[in-house]
């Protein structure tokens, strides 16, 4: 095949920076003169993105045109306006005839106006944008002349609800833009041929090209000489170790995994800091304007270390960070290693990093990590089938556009590869819940959000509809949240960032809380803005997200499993660890490969039941919600459960005997105790709220009042009941139901291990919790189960007169009435 | 009547309801929402908010309306169990003012089999429903007196003793870090505010100033709805009488 030369201006131009054109990039522009969907993997640093614009670059140089030509999408915000930056390298330094833009949920109405009437040729955006574009009443005008859209860091979006929802916007692009590439651009993943089959039409993958990481980075756990705590999440005990780490680095990242870690290692590296090293803290909650702050100066160089959550673990390049320190547990292999790419963004030269576990159980899943990367191995999240409850969304943004044609919006479903699965008459069903909320049951006047146009084609019932709509774009709910005003005179402030509204609830006038780096105080809530003002204060809370917790990969998992089973792989771990598996060896036992190890002791005056499953969280939140159910069959009293990636704990009022914990684990439960469970589930209620939001039942935002989200949640339990009980069979019940599988179970890998540890399980009682137990039996989110056990904790609490003492108030109650 | 002192005994241990005195008459709380006077034979259910469901319908909802119909089989039930001479519909029966013409043919003839059952069915005006179509049955009233307690939607100041609807306490109780929710009564010396009874309906919190302001923590008994079951929540307020 004849090798593309690059045009003069752009030989010139590598050749002023020093590069040659590699290998990849050649294959890069060979694919763009074909018809087929390309797929890009390589490892951070390989200059990846310029590869995925260059073919774009070139065209527009040669046929410049008016309108959009090349379209790119960001899972991130911050992205988009990073690589607009180093976009515009490459135009300005070659003159180029190219406009680029960029268009998010920040980006301000005057400019959107201009941009639909006068396109870039280049816009980055993001995935709701994008959608949101979709339905503008010319969106086939503005992206029908489209070439390429590319999907940056689409590892990302594979295999979540956000994922679906771009497939789904693609897919309709191909409708408007019959020419339009994809080109996917994806990190070192383990399984390429997954994202291509999601990348291209279903059926037609998309062309791989593969990278191939040259060096293997150099990771370390720390060892830090001060006492490594059995609980908690927060690594205080390493902060004086990561202070002289970054002091000996030149620019470092220090990842957490949520951001209530993220503000209070900020806090404690600050109490640190002796120099004065000038240290930021980011993380998504954050104001526009305070990220953008910090990203300037990190792009200026005017920084020593930022502490961050993921939200700068995708991409953003900043060449100088010389070392990566991840404190927490890493949760998974191919996480681990795009935050570890955050380094030296070279390819020739080795990443540096540094992992702390906050607790010792997280040693051993950070040597678990090393391991894995030591032998190349890569997690990836197995590819599933969309979600049901973005298709409403999808059927009104397509009519939003123009008047639809149910068969031509399906087909145009089913050609995204994670819906090719979607049946017709599914499909229906949720075009007549999209309708008029599908009402089969009864006869009623109703209120129509599509009517039928002569020619038989749906469109929006008035512009109400279309307004509420575009308002509500977006697959991904959010728990309520609430601007933080920081105030300065009277109510006079800045807003510094958003907490979740649940937060903002339990606060009360004058308690303190740590945000965005500094101790605030609460003074009151006032138009959905949290108004506090700085302070001292004692013992401040931290903010905390629901969401914020990351699932380990199962592969992890599995790996921390087999390490625990060979004393000789311990030598590798920290000493303190060593001392910790020993503890419990001595307490109780080591869980073992060929049988599930249960502890038992009372604890909070309940009793404690703790299986080391070692299978991961979905598949313990399955067992703990059947073992409930079957606990509550033997009167045993189950209260809550709360589940972590190695094990499940159950409390309950009463103790289990090995008789009957034999009769609870058997694979039964999945027969007996699954439907039954499915029916009154809170975690359903909980899936039907996010379906009910997504899928427009109820909407968040309405004009500007944003609806609160307890107003939200009420009204979509009160339905949930309504609709089991009245109509059972609803659409939307069975999506909530398959999204709460999707999401939050893992039936075959639970069927799996209750078939293989029948019989197989070893109960040890303790007179209290053992070293193993403590950071599970200390994680705080549980679920709490219904039942006789709830109620006998209301009656402990409650003045609940005894009936005998009643009868005399009966009778007299009675008297003077005629029966 | 179908209430016996052996029924309430065994509803009672079986924690379905307490018994709770206001200007001396007994009233039977029930853990489903509605008060009972044995004596007066009366059944008290409040804030049905019959067609709130296709009221959202109306603002592009794609609700299901079915709270109609789902609040008028809950209502049939506790009307058989107790089959009281006169049941009182607190107020806030329907939800707007085009509600009744909304009901379905169904259930307006659910709604006329209901009325039917009882000798007498009074109708509380309320503030989302201040005037009610003549072509509903049932006397019509803004208020109504049982001995010493005035009847009535929302509490007024010159009464000494009363009881209301209008404000669907709910409440919220946190036993060993477990917190269940559910509505509630509202007991004062002088005052009852019921929970709303109508399947779309939500509440407002006990401890918010519209109902500490009329029930004072210091002063009340709430008695908390949870699963079939009611219990009185533990504010360290008024004893039990």
């Amino acid at each position: 095949m004849r090798i593309p030369i690059l045009p003069p201006k752009f030989a010139q131009w590598f050749a002023q920076k020093g590069w040659e054109l590699r290998d990849y990039q050649q294959q890069m522009l060979r694919a763009a003169a074909t018809d087929q969907h390309t797929l890009l993997v390589a490892p951070t640093g390989a200059g990846k993105t310029l590869s995925g614009f260059l073919p774009s670059l070139i065209d527009l140089q040669e046929r410049p045109l008016k309108g959009l030509h090349t379209l790119y999408i960001s899972p991130l915000k911050a992205l988009t306006q990073d690589i607009h930056r180093n976009l515009l390298d490459p135009i300005e330094q070659m003159q180029l005839p190219i406009t680029a833009e960029t268009r998010t949920g920040d980006t301000p109405s005057h400019k959107r106006q201009r941009q639909r009437k006068n396109p870039p040729n280049i816009l980055l955006t993001t995935p709701e944008s994008f959608m949101l574009m979709l339905s503008y009443a010319d969106a086939g005008k503005l992206f029908g002349n489209v070439q390429r859209v590319i999907i940056d860091e689409i590892h990302s979006v594979v295999a979540n609800k956000r994922g679906d929802f771009t497939a789904l916007a693609l897919s309709r692009l191909s409708t408007l833009a019959p020419r339009v590439k994809r080109i996917g651009l994806s990190a070192t993943i383990a399984e390429p041929e997954v994202i291509a089959g999601w990348l291209g039409n279903t059926g037609t993958p998309a062309a791989i090209i593969n990278v191939p990481s040259p060096v293997k980075p150099q990771v370390t756990i720390l060892k830090s000489p001060n006492r490594m705590p059995f609980g908690g999440y927060m690594a205080k005990y390493a902060m004086s170790d990561i202070y002289a780490a970054i002091e000996q680095a030149k620019i470092c990242l220090v990842f957490v995994n949520t951001r209530a870690q993220a503000e209070l290692v900020f806090q404690m590296l600050w109490e640190e800091n002796r120099l004065g090293l000038p240290i930021a803290l980011y993380h998504g909650s954050l104001s526009k304007e305070q990220r953008r702050k910090t990203e300037a100066m990190m792009a200026a160089g005017q920084l020593r270390a930022i502490v961050s959550t993921s939200a700068l673990e995708l991409g953003i390049d900043w060449g100088n960070v010389d070392l990566v320190i991840q404190v927490g547990a890493p949760k998974g292999v191919s996480r681990l290693m795009q935050r570890i790419g955050r380094a030296n963004h070279r390819l020739d030269e080795p990443s540096v990093a540094l992992l702390v576990p906050a607790n010792r159980f997280e040693a051993l899943e950070c040597q678990a990590a090393v391991d894995a990367i030591e032998a190349g191995q890569l997690d990836g999240d197995a590819p599933q089938p969309g979600a049901m409850d973005i298709l409403p969304q999808f059927i009104l943004n397509c009519a939003c556009h123009e008047p639809i044609e149910p068969e031509q919006i399906y087909q145009q479903i089913i050609d995204a590869a994670p819906y090719q699965g979607v049946s017709r008459e599914e499909f229906h069903k949720l075009l007549a819940f999209t309708r008029d909320g599908g009402n089969a049951l009864r006869a009623y006047e109703r209120y129509q959000r599509l009517v039928e146009n002569d020619e038989g084609k749906l469109s929006p019932a008035d512009k109400r509809v279309i307004q509420r709509h575009r308002q509500n774009i977006g697959t991904i709910v959010e728990a309520g949240r609430l601007k933080v005003k920081r105030l300065r005179r009277g109510n006079q402030g800045t807003i510094v960032g958003e907490v979740e509204e649940y937060f903002a609830q339990q606060l009360t006038p004058g308690d303190t809380f740590i945000f965005a780096g500094e101790v605030l105080q609460y003074e009151a809530i006032r138009d959905m803005q949290l108004h506090a003002r700085p302070a001292k204060g004692k013992d401040p809370k931290i903010p905390s997200y629901v969401g914020g917790q990351m699932p380990m990969s199962t592969f992890l998992a599995d790996n921390v499993k087999r390490l625990l089973h060979d004393p000789d792989e311990w030598k590798k771990l920290p000493e303190q660890v060593v001392e910790w598996l020993h503890l419990q060896q001595g307490f109780s036992q080591i869980p073992t490969p060929d049988r599930v190890l249960v502890e038992q002791f009372p604890y909070r005056n309940t009793f404690y039941t703790l299986f080391y499953t070692f299978e991961g969280r979905k598949a313990n939140q399955t067992l703990g919600m059947l073992l409930t159910r079957r606990m509550e069959k033997l009167r045993l009293k189950p209260l809550s459960f709360s589940v972590t990636d190695y094990g499940l704990s159950i409390s309950a009022l009463r103790e289990i005997s090995s008789a009957q914990l034999s009769t609870l684990f058997q694979p039964d439960i999945l027969g007996d105790e699954l439907e039954d469970w499915m029916l009154q589930a809170p975690m359903l209620k909980r899936s039907f709220r996010q379906v009910a939001v997504v899928s427009g039942l109820t909407e968040q935002r309405y004009h500007s009042s944003q609806k609160t989200m307890k107003q939200v949640t009420f009204s979509t339990d009160l339905i949930y009941d309504t609709l089991r009980e009245y109509d059972p069979d609803h659409i939307l019940l069975s999506v909530a139901r398959a999204d709460a599988e999707r999401e939050l179970l893992d039936l075959r890998r639970l069927a799996d291990m209750l078939i293989r540890y029948v019989g197989k399980t070893t109960l040890v009682s303790l007179p209290k919790v053992s070293p193993m137990a403590i950071p599970i039996v200390l994680d705080v989110r549980s679920e709490q189960v219904k039942g006789a056990g709830a109620h006998d904790l209301l009656e402990q609490a409650d003045l609940y007169a005894e009936a005998e003492a009643m009868m005399e108030e009966i009778r007299e109650l009675l008297s003077g009435s005629n029966s | 009547m179908a209430v016996t002192a052996d029924w309430l005994y065994q509803a009672i241990t079986n924690k379905q309801g307490v018994i709770v005195k206001l200007a001396d008459i007994s009233w039977f709380l029930h853990a489903q929402g509605v008060a009972f006077c044995p004596v007066h034979d009366t059944l008290l259910v409040s804030d049905l908010h019959f067609e709130k469901g296709s009221y959202l319908v109306q603002s592009g909802n794609p609700l299901l309306p079915l709270d109609t119909f789902a609040t008028l089989q809950r209502l049939l039930k506790l009307i058989k169990l107790f089959k009281p001479a006169r049941v009182v519909c607190l107020g806030d029966s329907f939800h707007d003012k085009g509600a009744f013409t909304r009901l379905s043919a169904d259930d307006r003839t659910a709604l006329s089999h209901l009325i039917d059952m009882v000798a007498e069915w009074v109708w509380i005006l309320g503030n989302h429903d201040p005037d009610l179509p003549a072509e509903i049955p049932g006397n019509k009233r803004k208020q109504l007196s049982i001995g010493n307690i005035r009847i009535v939607h929302e509490p007024e100041a010159d009464a000494s003793y009363q009881m209301v609807g209008h404000y669907h306490p709910k409440g919220k109780v946190s036993v060993n870090r477990h917190a269940m929710r559910g509505k509630c009564f509202v007991l004062t010396e002088t005052l009852l505010i019921m929970p709303s009874f109508g399947q779309y309906t939500g509440g407002l919190d006990v401890n918010d100033t519209a109902i500490t302001e009329h029930a004072p923590k210091a002063a009340r008994q709430c008695f908390l709805m949870y699963e079939g079951a009611l219990y009185q929540l533990n504010e360290r307020g008024r004893k039990r009488q």
